[in-house]
């Protein structure tokens, strides 16, 4: 019989994926700055980043719960931070933009609570909501780069809402379906 | 990068990003036969529909910023 194999938090693929906060000072300097193509390169650093720590995390085989964990705590930190600079700056619109990290607010706070009730350290895995963080970092580079801003930023919000609604039955569904049965016997 | 660079740089990208939906809609033909009551089955191909659905709104917004619709 082999033990579980421990993995430590200090591993490469952990190591890129807090190497995106990197990107974050030199993006805010171009927004400030002035420069829309060198902001559009450091957000889009940071989104090859996020690509990349799934590749090194298979490639050295340091795959972990925490990795995970960290993974999407560092995607709503960054893209949530960036989006706040372009509206900031007046190049997103306001109302959409924080439409959507309200709903990614909402979506983290729904997936703490499914977490502490099924007692997973993982979070629920929805193929969509991959889907629309992927998207939320192309946002970034819309404002960024001036394409289209308002048609993707206003369009993007019922994309958004409809995962998020649907993410959120999911979880409470989960949930409820698993209560009665994690009751101890004997238990009303 | 001059502006008309960058435009098609940018361009470029963003159809390469979009071009992720083909790979959901060879994913989705794939769950084809399995069983839909299945919620681990449905959340796949909920997550596979959107991606097509991200994909053609990204392409929509690429193809107003180069003033084809």
């Amino acid at each position: 019989m082999t033990a579980a194999r421990q993995v430590s938090p200090y591993n490469p693929a952990n190591a890129v994926t807090a190497s995106r906060f990197l990107t974050l000072p030199p993006f805010v300097w171009a927004v400030d700055a002035g420069y829309p193509q060198w902001a559009t390169f450091f957000i889009l650093l940071c989104g090859v980043l996020d690509k990349l720590d799934g590749a090194v995390a298979t490639i050295f085989n340091c795959k972990s719960p925490f990795g995970e964990v960290f993974d999407a705590i560092t995607d709503a930190i960054c893209y949530g931070f960036a989006m706040i600079i372009v509206v900031a700056y007046g190049w997103a619109p306001a109302i959409p933009a924080l439409t959507v990290l309200g709903l990614g607010a909402t979506n983290t706070l729904l997936r703490l609570v499914y977490a502490k009730r099924m007692g997973k350290a993982v979070n629920y895995k929805s193929y969509a909501m991959e889907r629309v963080v992927g998207f939320i970092g192309f946002m970034i580079g819309f404002a960024t780069a001036r394409v289209e801003v308002n048609y993707y930023y206003w369009g993007f919000v019922p994309i958004f809402g409809i995962v998020v609604l649907h993410d959120a039955f999911r979880m409470l569904g989960s949930v409820a379906a698993v209560q009665p049965a994690a009751q101890p016997e004997g238990a009303s | 990068m001059s502006e008309y660079a960058f435009r098609i740089f940018i361009t470029v990208l963003i159809v390469a990003g979009a071009s992720w939906a083909l790979f959901d809609i060879v994913k989705m033909r794939k769950l084809r036969g399995k069983n839909l009551r299945e919620p681990l089955v449905r959340d796949e191909l909920f997550g596979y529909i959107m991606g097509i659905v991200i994909g053609a709104f990204a392409l929509s917004g690429v193809l107003r910023f180069n003033g084809v619709i």
